[in-house]
């Protein structure tokens, strides 16, 4: 069951992937930030599957650090380019 | 099948209902502020109802503290980071964050 999830998130990856194909750059950073917590939740769904509970720490620190990107990229977006 | 398994797979197709959401309105919104919005649904829904599913599966053991820890993390950065691209996405569109005199916010409201 949480292969399948799995599976199903990564097709919903396609939205993202396609905006940050077509879109504007701010689109781009939008796609990414989505693309970033599917991303989350799906190695949250592989360490479950798996039953690796030390996996689970890839999930976080990627949840983290998609939130300090995010961050850094709306500001450098703002101000340099 | 138990009772604990048929809510872990309503919690994930819930949570695949919600990312899928996203994922089709980042597609068919050509708008930013339309895609920031879509946002939305995977960041609320999907990222508590998988959490969600995890400690209905696992309990409170460290894969499920940990879950728990993810979802608060997800639901709570997602308004941050929609307000800094948002504001972004202004400053680009419009060189300015505060309103140009030019701007009637009340037609755009609604309010004339």
């Amino acid at each position: 069951m949480w292969n399948w999830t799995a599976i199903a998130l990564l097709i919903c990856l396609v939205g993202p992937f396609v905006r940050c194909v077509r879109g504007d750059i701010v689109s781009r950073l939008v796609a990414l930030e989505g693309a970033s917590s599917i991303c989350a939740i799906v190695l949250l769904c592989l360490a479950e599957a798996d039953r690796r509970v030390p996996f689970v720490d890839l999930s976080l620190t990627l949840a983290l650090l998609s939130f300090g990107a995010g961050l850094v990229f709306a500001r450098f977006l703002e101000r340099w380019l | 099948m138990t009772g604990r398994d048929i809510a872990v797979a309503v919690l994930l197709g819930l949570g695949i209902a919600g990312f899928a959401l996203t994922s089709m309105g980042l597609v068919l919104s050509d708008d930013v502020y339309e895609q920031i919005h879509y946002l939305a649904p995977g960041s609320v829904i999907g990222a508590i109802a998988i959490p969600a599913a995890v400690v209905v599966q696992e309990g409170l053991s460290q894969a499920g503290a940990k879950a728990i820890l993810i979802a608060l993390l997800l639901f709570f950065s997602s308004p941050v980071l929609s307000h800094a691209t948002a504001r972004a996405a202004r400053i680009r569109r419009k060189q300015q964050l505060t309103p140009r005199a030019d701007e009637n916010f009340r037609r755009v409201r609604g309010l004339e």
